[in-house]
């Protein structure tokens, strides 16, 4: 018999839109810290640990393998190994599941697992042509031909590359990530007011959430010299329908609906979770908070890159004997409206089903249980981060409403999907 | 003997320095005949090419001469005769007509630097610390390095060295032309080698020092700037690097001979005089308490601060920069992000003068958590609470902590004034609480006093010497009572100065006598600093305990009412405006009319007897051991002069039947505060002195 997977407890910063709170925190201090406060709180020792895995998309320049500059900022001794894992926006699950996979391989028990970015800290690039000047310069060895060099010089190599753009930019299907879910909208005709309907409830959702401190138990305020930093702060609160609808569509600004208010938002943040088995976690007797039964990774056209978490979560409900019936909370990443009402059409379309799948409809979503705190539209979307923020959540949704299983899934930029079925923990 | 090997091998001399039965090679008297013998030994040998010196231990090279042997020092002709004879054999290595080359492979300190001065080559390894550390303790380079380093390393390096105390790295040594090669110790076997043959084969060329500001007439702008500097960071009465820097630059591009006598005239003048002694004594007296303690196997290092006030940043900043987890906890996430952003501001100034990476700022920063309730504190072993002194707010904070900390984990207060016998009352494991006093500013003050309840294990207090100790800080244990040692010796004195200011003199004048006499700053502008509102706490605590002993002077209530509080509110004894610091004008309205003719004496007597006799009742009541630790309480906690060898060796040195008599005038005049004690009347009675130690130089 596999050895039952669980999550000792997990914490997360609040999130901040990138350029705001948390800009002049890099993801390494970010993830430090609530790295060495989940740590503390669980009163496990660092040494403990088998290793520290962890989610990071843009893996920030002075911190080549992030994870181990996190692991020895946050004190774990220099004999604890770590290394960073990248899945897009699901880097923050791989993490979770490549430590499952080393826990099933006799690896270890004890892991700390999570993600982080910092998306205010991508940074700005030189053109190519302005690097060849630069080389150029560089190995030139006389006076001369420097100076001729230099007169090739062009006011337009200034010019940035914003590297975040080609982050968000899909290189197999040539689009950026708001064009597939135009591609979606058109796909299962999803208006420009539907879209900004399910923004708005997502707003008003993780605005009565922060009003009762619901979320207080999964975040750790961020104090630094340079910021202190409490609540996640892409929340609008009193959204309304007449300020969404005034907003221009931004990916095809004319023919399209995707607008930058119903999309998720680009932010910083960071979560981090403690993994390990059941058997581990009594030895070392440690509460536990949930339990994970299963996870699937899928792959699908990169163009229809968000429909990932249909076909990862009816992967997942296959391989797991599960039904949308037994599922008590979803968290599923809102990348877009239009892609996560397309999600929620195909989880109840039978013919899109029997296309896709040769089965039967998945069933109907119930809005009651899905994203029950906001979402990424609301809280934002630290690509690296949301896939551990997600699970989290779920995990302690179920403890605060004291129920037994959740889903969490997201679509994965490029054209891929994840699913996690989580379970409350049961002694 | 037998501490320096003379090994022959290819007509090349080898000098391994190995001193017998010592961690470190000193340069002792012993060391110094020895390897005059060796010298002779080589001069006859005329097979031999070069002569190589080394050090036989890991990491040092020679970590400089026997302070013992200059504290035992009392004839100044003794002195002369020594240096004279230490001098011939320097001359004697720098005269050889073979070349000599010294490796230096660790720690290279005074004499050990002066030895290396007088060899043809320098060759360090990486990992060495080059220092003149002489004027720490009082005195200059007296083996020659007045003369040799300057010719070595150019004037400014020289200067620079010399009279600052500071220690420089193999790369700074390299660059000031100190050293003629570099290299890790582990390319020693071929550089070495390679450096070795090519100063046989005359390939080594002397490295030039000259500087267009060393020749004449910059010069003289140097030698100004150098004085300047060194008025600025250190009082005149600290007289070894005015020395040094009177003989250099006397003899500088002059004749060599005559600039070793004027050394040796100056240091064995300097040498014998009390003003040395005291100062060696006090780093003796540093060494004394920094041992005061048995190591453990596993020192405190996870910690937690409760209170982020001014005290409280000083502390976590001194933690996170020696420990390995800091928590830190206050109510308020404000005052954490306030603590945070000085404690950058500490670190940069670290960064600034370069003894700590920006890498390593960035880490000691991650070493801080924080919390505002007191999650996460399980694995804590060691806590101290900086909240402001409320007896009731503290003994809540010690049962919350309680509830979270392990049992083992040690409870710390730094109250500088409430009984810590008091505090432990509901205290479930009071074996380990106690109280652990800093001084402002924490993060600079050396002293910590350290204070047991009645019931605070022996082991407990071992282990929190071990961490004060750790984190660079000399703590002295001392007896539970109002305002322990310092605050109780030094709110009298503030006091009194108020009482002068009262009748006579003037605030300028007082402090000037206090200053001139080698306080570091006056009791008024000292007052303005700590804060009036602070000072008056303290003296109604002690004012409470000590009753009319310790009375408060009107002065000091009528600004605590007026709210101004020093520099802090701009307006306390001085007004503050920038840079601008005056008298303040309304205090005119707190004092008498009729102003009374005071003389300096006077005044320096009501101030400094008043603390000799709280000194005195301290240890009449054993609130500190011995005389010592009051002596090294007053130097590190208040700035008492060191060179005067602490509060109750400048009283043993004013006499005590003096001091007796004088008390005893004052109470008449001045009322009962006065009143000389018991044990100062016993003492005086038979004759005695103050039992300030053993001193290898008290005849």
């Amino acid at each position: 018999m596999k050895e039952k997977i669980v999550i000792i407890d997990g914490l997360r910063s609040p999130i901040s839109k990138a350029g705001f709170e948390l800009k002049n925190i890099q993801a390494d201090t970010l993830g430090a810290i609530i790295t060495k406060e989940l740590v503390l709180r669980t009163g496990i020792s660092y040494d403990a640990f088998d290793e520290i895995i962890l989610g990071n998309v843009a893996q920030p320049a002075h911190a080549a393998n992030i994870a181990r500059i996190i692991a020895i900022k946050a004190g774990f001794s220099q004999k604890t190994p770590a290394y960073t894992v990248h899945r897009n926006c699901a880097s923050g699950m791989q993490a979770i599941s490549s430590a499952i996979e080393k826990i099933h391989s006799n690896q270890g028990s004890l892991y700390l697992v999570g993600g982080v970015e910092s998306m205010s800290n991508i940074p700005l690039l030189y053109q190519d042509a302005y690097k060849d000047f630069i080389t150029q310069i560089s190995y030139s060895k006389s006076l001369a031909q420097r100076l001729k060099i230099l007169s090739t010089f062009k006011l337009s190599h200034l010019k940035p590359v914003i590297a975040l753009l080609l982050g968000l930019s899909d290189p197999i299907s040539g689009q950026i990530m708001g064009l597939t879910a135009e591609n979606l909208a058109n796909e299962f005709s999803i208006s420009r007011e539907e879209q900004d309907e399910y923004a708005l409830l997502s707003h008003l959702k993780a605005q009565a959430a922060q009003e009762k401190n619901i979320l207080d138990d999964e975040i750790h305020a961020i104090i630094t010299k340079e910021t202190s930093f409490f609540k996640d702060n892409g929340i609008r609160f009193n959204q309304n329908m007449q300020a969404l609808e005034k907003l221009k569509p931004i990916f095809d600004k004319n023919a399209g609906t995707v607008t930058a208010g119903n999309s998720s938002q680009i932010s910083d943040g960071a979560c981090m979770l403690i993994l390990s088995t059941q058997k581990k976690a009594k030895e070392l007797g440690l509460k536990v908070l949930g339990v994970i039964k299963g996870y699937t990774y899928v792959g699908l056209e990169a163009k229809r890159m968000g429909l990932g978490p249909i076909y990862a979560t009816k992967k997942l409900f296959d391989k797991t004997g599960t039904s949308l019936k037994d599922i008590d909370i979803i968290e599923l990443n809102e990348a877009f409206s239009a892609q996560s009402l397309a999600n929620i059409k195909a989880f109840n379309s039978n013919s899109f089903c029997k296309k896709t799948f040769n089965s039967p409809a998945l069933g109907e979503i119930n809005p009651d249980i899905l994203n029950v705190n906001g979402g990424a539209i609301a809280l934002g979307h630290p690509v690296g981060m949301s896939g551990a923020r997600i699970v989290l959540t779920a995990l302690k949704q179920l403890k605060r409403t004291n129920k037994k299983t959740a889903l969490a899934t997201l679509c994965v930029g490029g054209g891929q999907g994840a699913a996690f079925l989580l379970e409350a923990y049961d002694e | 003997m037998n501490n320096i090997r003379l090994i022959i091998q290819n007509s090349i001399a080898t000098l391994e320095i190995d001193c017998k039965n010592e961690k470190v090679n000193i340069l002792s008297l012993q060391v110094l005949n020895e390897l005059d013998e060796k010298l002779n030994e080589i001069i006859q040998n005329k097979s031999i090419k070069l002569l190589l010196i080394k050090s036989g231990k890991k990491n040092t090279f020679i970590a400089g001469a026997d302070i013992k042997e200059i504290q035992a020092f009392n004839n100044e002709e003794e002195v002369l005769g020594l240096l004279e004879k230490g001098h011939s054999i320097f001359n004697k290595l720098e005269n050889l007509v073979i070349p000599s080359v010294v490796y230096i492979n660790g720690a290279c300190m005074g004499g050990g630097l002066e030895l290396a001065l007088a060899c043809t080559h320098r060759v360090i390894s990486t990992q060495s610390k080059l220092a003149f550390p002489e004027v720490k303790l009082g005195f200059f380079p007296g083996l020659g390095g007045t003369q040799r380093a300057p010719r070595v390393m150019g004037l400014i390096n020289a200067l620079d060295l010399i009279l600052s105390g500071k220690s420089i790295d193999a790369k700074k040594a390299y660059r000031i032309q100190l050293a003629d090669a570099i290299f890790d110790e582990g390319q020693k076997e071929f550089k070495l080698k390679a450096f070795i043959n090519d100063v046989l084969n005359h390939k080594i060329k002397k490295r030039k020092t000259f500087s267009l500001l060393e020749s004449w007439p910059l010069r003289e702008i140097v030698f100004k700037k150098a004085l300047k500097s060194l008025e600025r960071k250190v009082s005149k009465n600290f007289k070894g690097p005015y020395i040094a820097l009177d003989i250099i630059k006397k003899t500088y591009q002059k004749d060599f001979k005559q600039g070793l006598e004027l050394e040796a005239k100056e240091f064995s003048k300097l040498a014998v005089s009390k003003e040395a002694k005291y100062m060696i004594e006090l780093f003796f007296m540093f060494e004394k308490y920094n041992k005061n303690f048995t190591k453990t196997k596993e020192p405190l290092s996870k910690v937690s601060i409760l209170g982020c006030g001014v005290m409280g940043q000083g502390i976590i900043w001194l933690f996170s920069k020696y420990l390995k987890e800091v928590r830190i906890k206050d109510i308020s996430l404000d005052y954490i992000q306030g603590a945070l952003k000085k404690i950058a501001k500490l670190y940069d100034f670290a960064l600034k003068n370069r003894s700590l990476s920006k890498t390593q700022v960035d880490f000691n920063m991650n070493k801080i958590s924080y919390t505002k309730d007191f999650k996460g504190m399980q694995d804590i072993e060691f806590a101290i609470e900086v909240i402001f002194e409320n007896e009731k707010v503290k003994k809540q904070a010690y049962k919350e902590l309680e509830e979270v900390l392990n049992p083992d984990a040690i409870i710390a207060s730094n109250t500088s004034s409430i009984s810590i016998e008091t505090l432990s009352q509901n205290i479930k494991n009071k074996k380990n609480f106690l109280g652990v006093h800093f001084f402002n500013p924490a993060n600079l003050m050396p002293l910590v006093e350290v204070i047991p309840s009645s019931h605070t294990s022996k082991k407990t207090i071992n282990r929190v010497l071990e961490l004060l100790v750790s984190c660079g800080k000399t703590p002295i244990v001392v007896g539970d009572c109002a305002g322990f040692v310092v605050n109780r010796i030094l709110l009298p004195y503030l006091n009194e100065a108020a009482f002068i200011l009262k009748d006579s003199s003037s605030i300028t004048q007082i402090d000037k006598v206090l200053k001139d006499f080698g306080m570091p700053m006056g009791p008024f502008i000292l007052a303005d600093t700590v804060g009036i509102d602070v000072g008056y706490e303290v003296s109604k605590i002690l004012n409470k305990a000590y009753g009319k002993r310790m009375p408060i002077s009107d002065i000091l209530i009528k600004l605590h009412e007026l709210k101004l509080f020093g520099r802090k509110t701009q307006e306390g004894f001085y007004t503050y405006e920038g840079k601008k610091i005056l008298e303040n004008q309304s205090i005119e309205s707190m004092i008498n009319e009729n102003r009374k003719d005071i003389t300096n004496d006077e005044i320096l007597d009501r101030c400094l007897l008043i603390m000799i006799n709280e000194a005195a009742r301290c240890l009449e009541e054993n609130i500190v051991q011995d005389a010592n630790t009051i002596n090294f309480a007053m130097i590190t906690g208040t700035g008492f002069p060191p060179y005067k060898g602490g509060l109750l060796s400048y009283a043993n040195d004013l006499g005590l039947e003096y001091i007796v008599k004088t008390l005893k005038k004052l109470q008449e005049e001045q009322g009962i505060r006065f009143k000389p004690c018991k044990l100062l009347l016993a003492l005086e009675k038979n004759n005695q002195n103050f039992n300030t130690g053993d001193t290898l130089w008290k005849v």
